[in-house]
């Protein structure tokens, strides 16, 4: 017991005094490492994470799609399709036929699309331009294989964008976790729902769960009030330089400031009815300016960051100017208020500043009335898509 | 018309000029300093707790009395957590009233089973399945169960989540030191370092605990995960896995120990 008593009260001194990190271990490729250990670390090393993790690209990776607006009847939509039959039009004349082949009486049925009419449509009161699935298709796009062929189900030909768009529907409820709180008010520009996330949350979320952990994230890329859900695809930091260290502040000698530069692509909600996803590239994915917008319905778009992150210790740079040792990120919470950081993208413009929030789907939830009752989830796993295992 | 066009013109102007002043104004102004005050206010906390932590100079003290009567993990032994996940709507593309409301949702079960515990009780190797009844939906449909690999200190050094489709197994391997939260994982298993803190008595216990639990044969742990966010966790007095866990996720409770 006594022995076990001293090797906690050495490893607690340990911990206590790491601070600052030697350059020791190798960057993996792509800025990843299937097994990493972080012994004598609190997981938040600039330098660490820097060293390990300053890249990498979503697997698998999400796919692009469309957002399937209310004012445009959700997914009831006959958007550009020559059949005049919208994806849940298809699902309802597939489903119901599913379901006559099963012995049932569909003489009763209740149209999915009816309802998405109604509830996903501009029947509800008072519709905004801006609402729609882009929360549904984010969390499927992430979690499920991009449908990249018609299929023909139940004798219904359905086209690559009635799959997307049922796949939409089917994880606009699921279980989750987030971090960040979302801008509720038009204009907002000021509170703290405006200024979360905090730029160490960002810089942790990117380096743990999609550089360590190769999972996937999904971003509000909206500040303002609007939501505008996007799956990341890939995130790069540039690396820091000494002209990026920015000392202690001289009122809060503890705090150690350094200047941080982050890319970041996300798969577009506004692609071609029928377009596939074609593999991401990061050397062709180049910035111009603060953006990468090749045009408007390309697969990916993008966007670069500038954040200042606090440590709890000096930056140190080698002769050569790299980074060779740190302090750790500091992020705290008060009052409900996160804390860690500043971010420092006024050329962006107030609305897209910079992340509202982020959040990884996990599971499918049944509908609670908010996603379209009348989907069958099992039918769509069984005939459209089941998740895969990454992400 | 001139007056329109002056008035436009000193809109644009303005606004040019407001826009990224405000934006800057987090960055220079007073709330700048706030900023720096409250983290520095917090990395002095940290500090302090970390003297007072490692500076004791008496080692029997410096461990919560659940380490001190605890007792490892035995192969076969089996417990249940249900979760009951956070719902939001967050995320959801709408201001609509409608698309506010959230479910109240049934807890998911999960079963644990201690599969592996080396000699000397070095390590424990735990298995983590969802326990999945008619109309359950898997809390994560990809992965079919997690090992956690727990060393000696109750510190998760290794996390193996096993997939459904048969994909090799991803591992991610952890200090052995401390239990760091990393968040965003659906599946119950977060604990708290009662090796390194002295946990807190029960002020009031959370309602899921009240008639389950005796709040003076149990104590509180407070911390944050990797993001910052507040993790509470209850752990009762001859258990081996925490009978509260509210994380941002969710909360766990414990609901049976079995020991065979």
């Amino acid at each position: 017991m006594f022995s076990r008593i001293l090797f906690v009260l050495l490893a607690t001194i340990l911990v206590g005094v790491g601070c600052g990190k030697k350059k020791d271990e190798k960057a993996g490729e792509n800025g990843t490492q299937p097994a990493m250990s972080l012994d004598l670390q609190s997981g938040s090393n600039l330098y660490d994470l820097m060293a390990r993790h300053s890249r990498a690209v979503v697997s698998p990776q999400p796919w692009a799609g469309y957002w399937w607006p209310y004012v445009g009847q959700g997914i009831a939509s006959t958007w550009r399709d020559g059949s005049g039959m919208s994806p849940a039009d298809k699902y309802d004349a597939a489903y119901k036929i599913f379901l006559e082949s099963r012995g049932a009486n569909t003489a009763e049925y209740k149209s999915m699309a009816a309802w998405e009419r109604t509830r996903h449509g501009p029947g509800l009161a008072n519709v905004e331009s801006w609402w729609g699935h882009c929360n549904g298709w984010a969390a499927a796009s992430l979690m499920v294989p991009e449908p990249t062929a018609p299929k023909v189900i139940n004798g219904i030909r359905f086209e690559v964008r009635d799959l997307k768009a049922i796949l939409s529907e089917s994880w606009m409820e699921f279980s989750g976790d987030f971090v960040g709180n979302r801008v509720n008010a038009p204009g907002d520009t000021g509170s703290a729902a405006y200024w979360d996330i905090a730029p160490a949350q960002f810089h942790l979320l990117l380096a743990h769960k999609v550089g360590r952990q190769n999972r996937g994230l999904i971003l509000d890329r909206h500040t303002g009030h609007e939501i505008w859900n996007q799956p990341l695809v890939a995130y790069k930091f540039e690396p820091i330089t000494p002209d990026d260290y920015l000392g202690a502040h001289p009122s809060f000698p503890e705090i150690h400031r350094v200047n941080v530069t982050a890319k970041i692509w996300w798969a577009n909600d506004n692609v071609a009815p029928d377009m596939t996803t074609g593999a991401f590239n990061m050397e062709e994915s180049e910035f111009t300016s603060n953006q990468y917008f090749p045009r408007r319905d390309a697969p990916f778009h993008g966007r670069k960051l500038r954040y200042e992150l606090w440590l709890d210790a000096p930056a140190e740079f080698d002769e050569a100017g790299n980074l060779i040792r740190s302090g750790d990120i500091l992020i705290t919470e008060e009052d409900g208020r996160y804390v860690g950081g500043v971010w420092k993208n006024g050329s962006h413009g107030s609305i897209n500043a910079h992340p509202d929030y982020m959040w990884m789907p996990h599971g499918i939830q049944h509908s609670s009335g908010y996603k379209n009752p009348r989907l069958d989830d099992a039918w769509v796993r069984e005939y459209i898509g089941t998740p895969h295992h990454g992400s | 018309m001139r007056t329109t066009i002056v008035f436009l013109t000193a809109t644009v102007l303005i606004g040019g000029f407001v826009a990224p002043f405000h934006l800057r104004a987090q960055q220079a102004g007073p709330e700048y300093l706030e900023l720096l005050g409250i983290a520095q206010r917090a990395l002095r906390e940290k500090k302090l707790r970390n003297v007072v932590t490692s500076g004791s100079v008496q080692p029997a003290n410096r461990v919560s009395s659940i380490w001190a009567k605890h007792r490892f993990y035995r192969k076969g032994e089996t417990w249940v957590v249900d979760f009951t996940s956070r719902e939001s709507a967050i995320m959801r593309k709408s201001n609509a009233p409608e698309d506010q409301v959230l479910a109240k949702r049934r807890p998911s079960a999960f079963i644990f089973s201690v599969i592996g515990v080396e000699p000397n009780n070095k390590m424990a190797r735990v298995e983590v399945r969802q326990k999945l009844e008619k109309d359950d939906v898997p809390v994560d449909p990809r992965i079919d169960h997690l090992v956690l690999h727990i060393n000696e200190i109750f510190v998760v050094v290794k996390q193996e989540t096993h997939f459904r489709d048969g994909a090799p197994a991803h591992t991610v391997e952890s200090s052995s030191l401390s239990n760091v939260s990393t968040g965003f994982s659906a599946y119950p298993v977060d604990l708290p370092n009662i090796n390194l803190d002295e946990g807190t008595t029960i002020a009031e216990l959370p309602e899921e605990l009240r008639g389950e639990v005796d709040p003076k044969q149990a104590l509180e742990f407070r911390s944050t995960d990797l993001y910052g966010r507040s993790l509470s966790m209850i752990w009762r007095e001859g258990d081996v896995w925490p009978v509260y866990v509210k994380s941002p996720t969710g909360i766990a409770v414990l609901r049976t120990e079995r020991r065979d």
